[in-house]
């Protein structure tokens, strides 16, 4: 089994560049919010499961990657206001 | 002023919208979707989130430069693709990175090539560019019609 990792370069990429764009909201969203919608992404990439013709693992890795760009955008540059 | 409940649920979707947008925007070559749809489901996840927030407590905070940035990274890529195949092949956005007449060195053939088991070349960096572009320039849109109505309320107010 061979990992395909454009979607997930490219993706992770994309989803940095979408992420740096995040500050911190109003509303107090706490670790255990962001636990749960890790979950909630896994579970929606599982459902969605990966492209045609890519045989390496059953969840789509461009939806994962590109969702943990976005977490890590908002970590590094969410805190200010 | 609008509710905590939609603030709460907003947030979330959002993020799920924005990963949503990147998988279409990725599977442009090999499914239904590309860089434009990729990019317009981005930018839903930005609006929705502008629409609930308002303009200036958004999570997401597109500031001119960004904006214009990202607008032109995806034009120049573009183009500079484009160009790319009219040096090397002689013809304007030829495929290098598949290089299907096998006149590319293989060098650049080996630089431009998509990292995945379908052969597709520089076609998901096409993508990948278009979908930045249409996203910030959907983003724009919104974020001008809600600074244009955040100025008409202020001047009614006065």
């Amino acid at each position: 089994m061979m990992l395909v990792w454009g979607p997930i370069i490219f993706g992770l990429i994309l989803g940095l560049i979408v992420g740096v764009s995040i500050r911190k909201t109003s509303f107090n969203f706490t670790i255990t919010s962001y636990i749960v919608l890790i979950i909630a992404a896994l579970l929606i990439a599982w459902q969605l499961g990966q492209f045609d013709f890519y045989r390496d693992i059953r969840m789509a890795t461009g939806f994962v990657s590109g969702f943990i760009g976005l977490l890590i955008g908002r970590l590094l540059f969410g805190r200010g206001s | 002023m609008t509710s905590q409940i939609l603030k709460v649920i907003c947030y979330p979707i959002s993020f799920i919208l924005i990963a949503w947008g990147i998988f279409v925007v990725l599977g442009g070559h090999i499914s239904p979707g590309g860089g434009f749809q990729g990019g317009a489901m981005i930018a839903s996840g930005i609006i929705l989130s502008i629409l609930v927030y308002g303009l200036d407590q958004a999570p997401f905070k597109l500031s001119h430069e960004y904006i214009s940035i990202l607008e032109s990274i995806g034009a120049l890529g573009y183009v500079i693709l484009g160009l790319v195949g009219l040096f090397v092949a002689g013809s304007f956005l030829y495929n290098v990175g598949a290089d299907f007449y096998n006149i590319v060195p293989t060098t650049i053939q080996t630089i431009f090539h998509y990292p995945d088991t379908t052969n597709a070349g520089i076609i998901p960096y096409l993508n990948i560019f278009v979908g930045l572009k249409v996203f910030v320039g959907l983003s724009a849109v919104v974020v001008a019609f809600e600074g244009f109505k955040k100025l008409g309320e202020e001047e009614e107010g006065e």
